[in-house]
């Protein structure tokens, strides 16, 4: 069915590539903001993404998904942005070896809509590498071949930069849970 | 380091749970409108372009005859108000000339560009 539309798209009709942005506008844009981390940014880098997909699509060629080929254009994009805009790898959490790497207390007991705020809100924290590597590996369901291929890095780099961000994502969820309680307290 | 291989079923399975809340939507609702609209104008400058290529070999080759033609023409003529002509013609034949390979050169350069860039 995808497979169709790129074709269509290929063979130059523009209409069908509309099929493309509907279905990954909303995973290309959480990719970007992973990295980002500004919703107008990351707006920008996707469109921009899509632009460069569409222009270059007769270069893809079927031997991977689309999305990981599109994937890879939208963190190659937001790589080059974040660069502009010299964020400092420094400026975000990263887990301690004294950090526990389980769900903090009380968070079971949340509703979807705080749970999905807190959640966001500490993959903000999160360095843009382990952020990207997170939803990209338990949200998209990528393997780490998959990851390895959208953003570059080695299949031994992803599986390291995994391992980092599975703890430093519980140490966030803490902090903020924790200093969200100091306030009501 | 050795423990990040070892597979650890439930802490994935919470991560895979807690990570679902994690997609965003795209917050603006206009985007795909904007990039399709983008597209198109996109596609159509292409084709301008594509359009102006043709138009400057079609301008080129016509223009090439016409300077052939000129000097076909004035060829019998020996002298103009006492100058003679071989004389006259000799830097005008270098300057077109080297016009004429200068203008060949950068429309194949345009042509083969487009062609790669087409793929």
């Amino acid at each position: 069915m995808e497979e169709a539309y790129i074709r269509r798209v290929i063979e130059g009709d523009v209409e069908a590539f509309r099929f493309l942005v509907r279905k990954y506008q909303h995973m290309a844009f959480t990719v970007a903001m992973s990295v980002v981390k500004d919703e107008f940014t990351a707006e920008e880098v996707t469109q921009e993404a899509f632009i460069k997909a569409f222009v270059n699509l007769k270069q893809f060629r079927f031997q991977s998904k689309f999305s990981t080929w599109l994937y890879r254009i939208v963190v190659n994009l937001s790589f080059k942005q974040l660069k502009k805009l010299k964020l400092q790898e420094n400026n975000f959490i990263s887990a301690g070896p004294e950090d526990a790497d389980t769900t903090p207390d009380g968070f079971d007991k949340m509703n979807d809509t705080d749970r999905k705020f807190y959640i966001n809100k500490a993959l903000e924290i999160l360095s843009p590498k382990e952020s990207l590597a997170l939803r990209l590996f338990y949200l998209d369901e990528n393997s780490v071949d998959e990851i390895s291929n959208i953003t570059g890095w080695s299949e031994g780099n992803v599986k390291v930069i995994l391992f980092r961000a599975r703890k430093s994502f519980y140490a966030a969820l803490s902090k903020i849970l924790n200093k969200e309680m100091k306030t009501i307290l | 380091m050795f423990l990040m291989d070892i597979p650890n079923k439930n802490r994935d399975d919470e991560l895979k749970q807690l990570l679902g809340y994690s997609r965003l939507e795209m917050p603006f609702d206009d985007f795909e409108e904007r990039v399709m609209s983008h597209l198109k104008k996109e596609v159509q400058s292409e084709k301008s372009i594509d359009r102006s290529i043709r138009l400057s070999w079609l301008f080129f080759v016509l223009g090439t005859a016409f300077g052939l033609l000129v000097s076909v023409i004035i060829s019998p003529v020996t002298s103009i108000l006492g100058f003679s002509v071989s004389k006259l013609m000799i830097p005008l034949y270098i300057v077109g000339a080297t016009l004429l390979l200068l203008f060949f050169e950068q429309l194949v350069n345009i042509t083969i560009e487009r062609k790669k860039h087409r793929g």
